[in-house]
């Protein structure tokens, strides 16, 4: 039984009409996963506590309301803390890392009965498009091992396409959940900010941070994001409202949808691929007789510098606190309190994260907050502005996930090359919008995405149009 | 202060805010805790960790505004002082830059009979505390305990209105009064829960422009804070007599050798990078909220010496000193409960039970002498059952021996006052006949040995002599 | 070029990072790369706009003043490498 490529709703269901055990389940993925070491994905795994909750579960009299994913196997991407379990975030700052406590993303996931698998591998501190700034080595495509995954959440996508598990976490503060679902031709959701709780999430930018899910489809996406959404009162950004039933929400037919587009934008590119994608795109719409309009962003295009002024400052600021006194990477042979701090950063980080904190340091200094940071976040909130005004007019807006298909690994060297992987899923960030990426299309034998954008909180009708495209069926 | 030199003054004072838990973490923050057994994971940094702000530290920050007819600010958000330091676990310290939540505010302090000074506030914020650095308890080390990280502090910032050492302490001791009273801190600045650093400059008398200014710290007691400023301003005066510049600096005061020195480490102007806290959502105050809070104020010292005043007859010095101190106030009042006499029991407070208090390093409310016990004492000498003198001996020595009673005390020492107008013209006519050198004297103009004879007798009544009685009847018998 | 030696080294400073002789060029090359990127925001004109310095803006969220955590500074000291009577150690600073 090829149990590993079954979607995460085919699992529960087999679950419950005990079809095959949670056994069997973690067994096949061991086995695929040992098989599929090369691709690098994992930073750590415990199998053996694996299949001990699987047995457990298997046990287990507790109904499928109370425990919704009751043996489930998953993968949690590494930057959220697990209790007793290494976290490293990609990092050597943080390979000796056991954290004393859990994220609530992932208490949540237990609760809810799943069983960790293993920390996927990603770039260091999420900061990177292409898993390749992660201190253990490229995650690669399973499609093409010569590929990218993308990334900062490459090895959660990997995970799911290599079919390791049926959906994993990921976090997304610039597209990190959404291009690399697109790269590895998987769906991915970023919901609203604040939608899931931030505590126990290794923080690199914290006001574009979100946690989210990679999933096979956008219906199991829904339902693992049910269980990890809600009010926190650890974290301070977490918002209070009602979590609606989005797995049922997806696929209900209650919902008007008029899909807000940027025909004229996505031309402007001069990317004949790219435009050719984005009009098939259209084309399914109108075949499922989906209203659509025109709309306009206009400061979209000013996205990619806003981003890599306000997510370097708030990072500078929070990876602050690897020291290497209370945590984390310590340097030995040091002369004194200056040497600890210059040495233990200096070998401790890698490069790509040690190049945004000098440029978030540069952009708060002493001089040059107001022309970058304080800017910055003007810029933000014309950028924010356009989606509140669409939105007047539009239920949800449709964007490429990436410019392009997975490149091959190594392939890019120039640092703005790569930040304009992000180019289309920064603005949803920016604005705190939830968004999904949905396979669409294909360029060299490679899957492409198309991208989703919701208003706040309105994740159960993006879910639902999501879904709609992705079936093709209305 | 030399004629031609004028000085001005800013004090900043960090209160630590006595909530129960810490202002972004739920760690308690009782004082005396063994290192570390107080730092939870939040007050740590570790990773993904977050700030949740305590509400108890937004409301005794509003009780403070509303305390010194302050703005309250309806948008309270925060921001990140970005620095390195280890007893700072995130390398960066919350706090407030752009929408503090106190804005202007004012009190008023007098000196002796002076004029009531009005005294600005610039501004009072909310942020957290930092941990220990402890550098003598290992050789090659420093120590680090960050039991006191995350404590809540309210920083208060005084207008530079302040002229002189005297005047600094006089709105230092206010704003203590306030926090005490409106109970959000107990002020203790011996154990670190208030701080006060002075800003310090002098100028030409006369001249318009601010003089540089440095900045002292390490001031962790009234006396230190005079003390610091006054040697300062010596200080500055000298090197700029001398044609040296002043240095702006920090300075820490150094109570052994009574100087202040730079701080070496600290010679660079550091760029703290603030900006705003992403991780808390800007919290919107309320005007009804505000005014809950105002109609529940406690009695305030000010208010407190008005009621001394006007209700219970005490001078304005007396009932300014009594109100400095709330414990103290509040012994007053409670020794009025069994004896009616402010004006009596005012004095002894301010003047022999407060020096009591200061030679036993002790406070108003952890007084070894209770009020009830102090007010059966000066009930034996308001009905004259003894003198002032033995009053004071018998103080001392219920303090000393708190299972004695007042009158076993009084007994013991022999010190019942002698009030017999006919056993008191014996010893005066005794004392007379003694010194008659001197009866002469006075008798011929020199009116000063009146207090002679005074004297002799209280000292042949071994003090006893009712001294009122004694003025009497020696009057009578000097002739 | 808007960051020089002397600007890396003041950054370098301020971040606490020590930068290796051997990486200097190339991280000077890709600071600058970004930050001409960055210079894009520089030609717009938002004088009369304010700060979005958070997506999601009411709903601010308050704590009880409530002692819940039991401190196990054991379990939490686990993580550091370097701590002696439940202190944590640092070289010695002298101020």
């Amino acid at each position: 039984m090829n149990l590993e490529t079954l979607t995460l709703q085919e699992q529960i269901d087999g679950l419950r009409e005990k079809k095959f055990s949670s056994v069997e389940l973690v067994e096949n993925y061991i086995s695929v996963i040992e098989d599929k070491e090369d691709l690098n994905i994992f930073v750590s795994n415990d199998f053996e506590k694996a299949l001990e909750k699987a047995k457990k579960s298997d046990g287990s009299k507790k109904s499928q309301e109370d425990v919704p994913l009751n043996g489930i196997p998953m993968v949690h991407k590494d930057i959220f803390c697990t209790k007793g379990i290494k976290t490293s975030c990609g990092s050597k700052m943080l390979d000796n890392f056991y954290p004393p406590y859990s994220a609530t993303v992932v208490e949540k996931l237990e609760q809810a009965g799943s069983i960790c698998l293993g920390k996927a591998n990603m770039d260091e501190f999420a900061m990177g498009s292409s898993n390749e700034t992660s201190f253990y080595g490229a995650v690669k495509n399973p499609l093409n091992i010569k590929k990218t995954p993308g990334g900062s959440s490459g090895g959660s996508a990997a995970a799911v396409a290599a079919n390791f598990s049926s959906f994993s976490t990921g976090t997304d503060t610039g597209g990190s959940i959404r291009q690399p679902a697109s790269f590895c031709g998987i769906a991915g959701i970023k919901p609203t900010y604040g939608r899931v709780s931030r505590y126990g999430m290794i923080a690199f930018a914290s006001s574009l941070d979100q946690g989210g899910i990679l999933a096979k489809n956008i219906k199991d996406a829904a339902i693992a994001l049910q269980c990890i959404s809600g009010y926190d009162s650890k974290d301070a950004t977490s918002i209070k409202a009602e979590v609606p039933n989005f797995s049922e929400d997806c696929e209900s037919s209650e919902f008007e949808h008029v899909v807000g587009l940027v025909t004229d934008l996505i031309h402007s590119f001069g990317d004949e691929d790219l435009s050719k994608n984005y009009g098939e795109a259209i084309e399914r719409l109108e075949k499922l007789k989906i209203k659509t309009k025109e709309i306009e962003l206009p400061n979209l295009e000013l996205s990619l510098p806003v981003y890599y002024v306000i997510a370097p400052a708030e990072c500078s600021a929070n990876l602050s606190r690897y020291d290497g006194i209370r945590f984390g990477y310590r340097a030995e042979n040091v002369e004194n309190l200056e040497d600890l701090y210059f040495k233990s950063r200096g070998e401790g980080f890698g490069n790509e994260t040690k190049k945004r904190i000098l440029i978030g340091t540069y952009c708060l200094s002493s001089g040059f907050y107001d022309a970058y940071y304080k800017k910055a976040q003007k810029i933000r909130n014309l950028i924010s502005s356009d989606f509140v005004n669409a939105f007047k007019d539009v239920t949800s807006v449709m964007l490429p996930t990436t410019s392009g298909e997975a490149f091959d690994l190594g392939s890019i060297t120039d640092p703005v090359e790569m930040y304009k992987q992000d180019i289309f899923t920064i603005p949803a960030n920016l604005g705190g919008l939830p968004a999904t990426s949905v396979p669409f299309g294909e360029k060299n034998n490679m899957p492409l995405g198309i991208q989703f954008i919701g208003n706040i909180l309105e994740e159960s009708s993006l879910l639902n149009i999501s879904n709609k495209f992705q079936l093709g069926e209305k | 202060m030399k004629d031609n030199w004028e000085s001005v003054i800013g004090l900043e004072i960090h209160v630590q805010l006595n909530s129960e838990s810490k202002i972004f973490s739920n760690a308690p923050t009782k004082f005396g805790s063994d290192q570390n057994l107080q730092a939870c994971e939040v007050d740590l940094g570790m990773p993904g960790t977050l700030p949740v702000l305590n509400e108890k530290a937004i409301e005794k920050a509003i009780k403070f505004g509303v305390a010194i007819n302050a703005e309250i600010a309806e948008k309270v958000g925060f921001a990140r002082k970005n620095y390195f330091y280890p007893d700072l676990p995130k390398g960066y310290q919350i706090s407030q830059l752009d929408d503090p939540i106190v804005g202007k505010g004012s009190i008023e302090i007098q000196l002796g009979d002076q004029e009531i000074k009005t005294i600005g506030i610039t501004r009072a914020h909310l942020e957290e505390d930092a941990g220990k650095s402890i550098h003598d308890l290992f050789e090659n080390e420093t120590a680090i305990d960050l039991n006191r990280a995350g404590t809540p502090l309210l920083e208060i910032v005084s207008e530079p209105d302040m002229s002189n050492s005297e005047e600094a302490v006089a709105y230092l001791k206010k704003i203590h009064s306030i926090v005490c009273a409106l109970e959000i801190s107990d002020g203790n600045m011996s154990q670190g829960s208030m701080r006060c650093d002075a800003n310090v400059s002098v100028r030409k008398k006369g001249e318009k422009k601010l003089g540089t200014r440095t900045e002292l710290k390490n001031i962790n007691s009234f006396k230190f804070v005079e003390k610091a400023i006054n040697f300062e301003i010596k200080r500055q005066i000298s090197c700029l007599e001398k044609g040296e510049e002043i240095v702006q600096e920090t300075r820490l005061y150094d109570a052994i050798n009574n100087t202040t020195r730079s701080m070496r480490s600290k010679e660079e102007a550091n760029d703290y990078r603030y900006f705003p806290e992403p991780d808390i959502i800007p919290i919107q105050i309320t005007s009804d909220q505000i005014q809950k809070i105002k109609n529940e104020l406690p009695e305030l010292p000010d208010e407190k010496k008005e009621r001394f005043i006007n209700e219970l007859g005490l001078s304005e010095y007396d009932a300014r000193n009594l109100t400095y101190d709330l414990e103290l106030a509040d012994f007053f009042e409670k020794t009025l409960v069994n004896i009616d006499d402010p004006k009596l029991v005012a004095n002894w407070i301010l003047g022999d039970f407060s020096a009591i208090l200061n030679k036993f390093d002790a406070e108003a409310n952890n007084s070894k002498v209770d009020a009830v016990k102090f007010a059966e004492l000066l009930t034996y000498l308001k009905e004259e059952k003894i003198s002032g003198q033995a009053t004071k001996k018998v103080l001392e020595n219920i303090w000393e021996n708190p299972d004695l009673s007042v009158s076993k005390s009084i007994q013991n020492l022999g010190l019942e006052q002698i009030s017999d107008d006919n056993e008191i013209e014996e010893i005066i006519e005794k004392v007379i006949n003694n010194n008659p050198d001197q009866k002469e004297q006075f008798l011929s103009g020199k009116d000063r040995l009146f207090g002679f004879f005074v004297g002799q007798v209280m000292k042949e009544s071994k003090g006893k002599a009712n001294p009122k009685l004694v003025n009497e009847i020696l009057k009578k018998k000097l002739v | 070029m808007t960051i020089n030696d002397k600007t890396l080294e003041n950054l370098s400073k301020l971040s606490k990072i020590k930068i290796d002789d051997n990486l200097r060029d190339k991280l000077k090359e890709d600071l600058n790369l970004t930050m001409n990127m960055i210079d894009k925001i520089n030609k717009i004109d938002c004088d009369q706009i304010e700060e979005l310095s958070h997506p999601i803006k009411d709903n601010f969220n308050l704590r009880e003043d409530v002692v819940s955590e039991d401190i196990n500074r054991e379990s939490l000291q686990k993580t550091s490498n370097k701590t002696e009577d439940g202190f944590y150690l640092v070289p010695k600073v002298i101020e």
